[in-house]
């Protein structure tokens, strides 16, 4: 028998007016079949509210079925004598780092669950140590949790489960708040863990990279499970398909389908680029979207273009270049900072968080900031609209003094600052109203402010029947796009994007980058992009700037930056997916855009089409 | 700024005052306190500063770290001793507008103010000192014969230890949720006194809507992880007295009797 075996499970909410009465019912999940053998690696996509979560609450005991059956290592979930039995086999990681932490340092909080279960004082402290080993965390182990990075708060929560001796852990979006690199930590040691410990790993996920580790992808749509295929299986399954299901597709494939590559010289090619990845010996994993599928792709390509004549190719690349410098100089910098440095008092020493930056902006450009936590970004960002003042240098923005100027007000209403999940800071009772906030505060009398919200709420996209509701009832998706018509509004000449898309869907990811760049074009505004995926940075950004220690260490063309395998590394920036792919399409065609659209007509124009 | 605020925090070092058991500090806090009260001379102030000055020393806690951690509690006791101190009788010393400070309402001012700084530094050493959870089972042992009238005291100890736990969570939010809304425009600072309590609530909500969602989540965390009450919960670090406890009741017990002798004897 399965280790976890799920039949027909149902679990429905029941939608009440605003009195409370019962008027009707919505399946968050509806006939469901799951299975996953002992030691196997399950993944649930799909898009958000599309029932993986709430699925993944039957695994442990967490929700109880309204119908069907959850059978979890041969225990019925519906016997309420089995919990306690199923959440010790079952282990939970959830999506927020700060919210599933108990614990004020970290054995507390290892030890945590076995104190629930009642285990003496000095087996607790045998398993706290093990758990702490088997994770890597045992250097932490008297550390403050509160002074732990997201990853490090991650590794702690496994930890945590680890110590429960359990059979299988359920990583609910686990890694989605976490920069690349702690991502990739966490994703490693839960295959080591299914590896070494033989752990039944279960990941609901958006991010197809994690996916292909799986044995069975499981994708979820509407409370139901539409599709169960082995990742080889699923990448093969047509875009559309994918598309209808709101999941990610790699690169490659995105690429291939937009090309519309005729099956017959490539779908080969990606079949042996899974293969080769299959040999690698960890399921299918990032080899099929990664290395190997770029290099099937390139070389299905270029096969193609041997019996293909090239067309002007030199135009092409000259033309391009020409343009994009043009529109910049005949403008003037809306951004200027020299010499800027900040610094604070940590305990008693003094930190550098800023030294000595210098840089300068123009009007219309996108510049993307890049650079690991702790590197000075986000200090940097929080200068440019005053919340912070420079300790020295010179900084002036939109014609502002900003190290003297006494009316931040007026600084701040050239500014659209765009913090990490804005969704976080809504509080008014309809959205119109929240939208409105800004626009007030800036200065418009109410009806301007209306007319001002209601042009920035159709900008993203938000219907207007939603207009009078509350924003606490919205999805994640829309919270998100009320939140940033909140700022778009007043109509901000320099928009500043602290990692917007984070924690979003693929199409609500996709959604908000197409808002942003709406405004942008129908305002001619400059955009400051701060965000780790290295994909978003290279498709929407002319230019990128890289902090480290404070300092900037690289300012210019992406291309330069990534070409640098040491700056690379030194940096932890990975490089994206399109940049690797124009490299191995060197020296047959020069590629010269980043975007995928503007890529994939510069290859059918070379093709001819 | 905000995030310099430590209070409640366990501070992580080794010392003589780390290793006491909670319930010994506990019981060193709570008589510092009650002697506080009768300190109302030089003698007992000089015996009192003493008693506190060996205290965070053997916590090896830096007083400069704690006195900023504590900066919040500080402009408290600021507000306090200036009400106090336009409020007294006897000779008038100096009259600012048409408020007198008299030797009376000096010598209250300098009395209540003492007595509190004191009493925070005191009880402060204890939680920078005593990890929450251990405070937390210190505390259910010390009221735990509140468990015959059905107060729930091992589920409020643990309320305790969460309430900890999450302080700087919330000192994060609060600072970004802040310089958000400056970023849209808010004014924090301007206006009368009504206003500006008003130009708060586009931070108080988010802040609340915020920890109603922490909660709802910490709660489905600790539930995955079988918590089911305090019923048949064991500690990982029981509470045992050693030999420095059984000193630090003697040196307390000790030091109380002085305080009470000398308050009612001479």
């Amino acid at each position: 028998m399965a280790f976890i075996d799920i039949k027909q499970l149902s679990h429905k909410f029941n939608i009440k007016d605003s009195d409370g009465n019962v008027i009707g019912e919505h399946f968050a999940v509806k006939d469901a079949d799951i299975m996953a053998d002992k030691g196997s690696i399950i993944a649930i996509m799909g898009r958000n509210g599309s029932g993986k979560s709430t699925l993944a609450r039957h695994m442990n005991g967490l929700l109880s079925a309204d119908e069907g059956s959850v059978i979890i290592a041969g225990k019925d979930a519906a016997d309420e004598a089995n919990l306690l039995d199923i959440r010790k086999k079952v282990g939970m990681v959830f999506q927020n780092p700060d919210n599933q932490i108990v614990g004020n340092s970290v054995s507390e909080d290892v030890g945590f669950g076995l104190e629930n279960i009642g285990m003496e004082s000095e087996k607790i402290w045998k398993e706290v140590h093990h758990a702490l080993e088997l994770t890597g965390m045992s250097a932490y182990i008297d550390r403050n949790t509160s002074m732990l990075s997201g990853g490090q708060k991650q590794r702690l929560a496994i930890a945590s489960v680890m110590a429960m001796r359990p059979s299988c852990i359920v990583f609910d979006e686990a890694t989605s708040m976490l920069e690349p690199a702690g991502a990739r930590d966490i994703l490693n040691l839960a295959l080591r863990l299914n590896r070494e410990q033989k752990i039944t790993i279960i990941f609901i996920t958006h991010k197809m990279k994690e996916a292909l580790y799986a044995d069975n992808i499981y994708v979820m749509s509407e409370g139901s499970v539409k599709l169960c295929k082995k990742p080889q299986e699923l990448l093969l399954e047509k875009a559309a398909q994918l598309k209808l299901y709101g999941i990610e597709i790699p690169f490659v494939y995105r690429l291939a389908d937009e090309l519309n590559f005729s099956s017959s010289c490539f779908e080969g090619s990606i079949e042996s680029g899974i293969e080769a990845g299959n040999e690698f010996g960890i399921g299918s994993g990032d080899m099929a979207a990664g290395e190997n599928a770029f290099d099937k792709l390139a070389a299905a390509l270029k096969k193609y273009l041997k019996a293909k004549p090239f067309k002007h190719v030199d135009n092409l690349e000259k033309g391009a270049a020409v343009i994009h410098m043009d529109n910049y100089e005949k403008d003037t910098a809306i951004i200027q900072a020299e010499n800027v440095s900040y610094t604070y008092n940590k305990g008693d020493t003094s930190v550098c968080a800023v030294k000595d930056v210098s840089f300068s902006v123009r009007r219309g450009e996108i510049v993307a900031i890049a650079g690991h936590t702790g590197s000075g970004k986000s200090t940097l960002l929080q200068m440019l609209n005053g919340l912070i003042r420079p300790v020295s240098g010179k900084l002036v923005v939109s014609g502002i003094d900003v190290v003297n100027t006494r009316n931040l007000k007026a600084l701040r209403r050239k500014i659209g600052f765009v913090f990490q999940y804005p969704e976080y800071q809504l509080f008014e009772d309809t959205v119109l109203k929240d939208v409105m906030y800004g626009p007030k505060n800036f200065g418009m009398d109410k009806a301007q402010a209306e007319l001002a919200a209601r042009e920035a709420l159709s900008i993203t996209g938000i219907d207007e029947k939603y207009f009078t509701a509350s924003p606490f009832e919205l999805s994640g998706g829309q919270k998100k796009r009320v939140a940033l018509a909140g700022i778009l509004a007043y109509k901000p000449e320099i928009l500043i994007l602290d990692e917007p898309v984070a924690g979003l869907d693929f199409e609500g990811k996709n959604m908000l980058f197409q808002c942003i760049n709406d405004f942008k074009n129908r305002e001619n505004a400059t955009v400051i992009l701060v965000s780790h995926d290295m994909n978003d940075v290279y498709e929407v950004a002319d230019r990128l700037i890289v902090m480290n220690s404070g300092c900037i260490v690289f300012d210019g063309n992406p291309d330069m930056a990534f070409a640098d395998e040491l700056f690379v590394t030194e940096n932890k920036l990975a490089l994206p997916d399109m940049y690797i792919f124009k490299q191995k399409m060197k020296p047959e065609m020069a590629l010269v855009s980043n975007k995928l659209e503007a890529v994939v007509n510069e290859i059918k124009t070379h093709i001819g089409e | 700024m905000i995030r310099d605020i430590t209070i409640g925090q366990y501070y992580n070092a080794t010392s003589l005052i780390h290793r006491l058991d909670a319930r010994s500090k506990l019981f060193i806090t709570l008589v510092y306190a009650i002697t506080l009260f009768f300190c109302d001379d030089l003698y007992m102030l000089i015996a009192a500063t003493a008693f506190l000055a060996v205290y965070i020393g053997l916590a090896k806690v830096p007083f400069t770290y704690m006195v900023r951690g504590l900066k919040v509690v500080w402009i408290f006791i600021a507000f306090t001793a200036l009400f106090s101190l336009f409020n007294g009788s006897g000779d008038i010393l100096f009259t600012v507008w048409k408020l007198h400070i008299t030797t009376g309402s000096l010598y209250t001012t300098i009395k209540v103010t003492v007595r509190l700084v004191y009493l925070i530094l005191g009880s402060a050493v204890m939680t920078y000192t005593t990890m929450p959870m251990s405070l937390a089972a210190g505390l259910e042992a010390a009221l735990g014969f509140l468990k015959v009238f059905k107060v729930p005291v091992a589920e409020l100890a643990m309320m305790l230890t969460i309430a900890l736990r999450f302080i700087p969570v919330f000192m994060e939010e609060l600072d970004k949720i802040m310089k958000a809304q400056l970023s849209r425009g808010a004014d924090f600072e301007s206006g009368n006194i009504l206003k500006r309590i008003k130009s708060y609530t586009p931070v108080f909500i988010p802040l609340f809507v915020s920890a109603i969602r922490r909660a709802a989540d910490l709660a489905e965390a600790m539930d995955a992880r079988c918590f089911h009450g305090g019923e048949g919960r064991s500690r990982m670090t029981p509470l045992k007295y050693e030999k420095e406890d059984y000193f630090a009741y003697i040196i307390m017990l000790l030091y109380t009797v002085v305080i009470v002798a000398h308050r009612f004897c001479f």
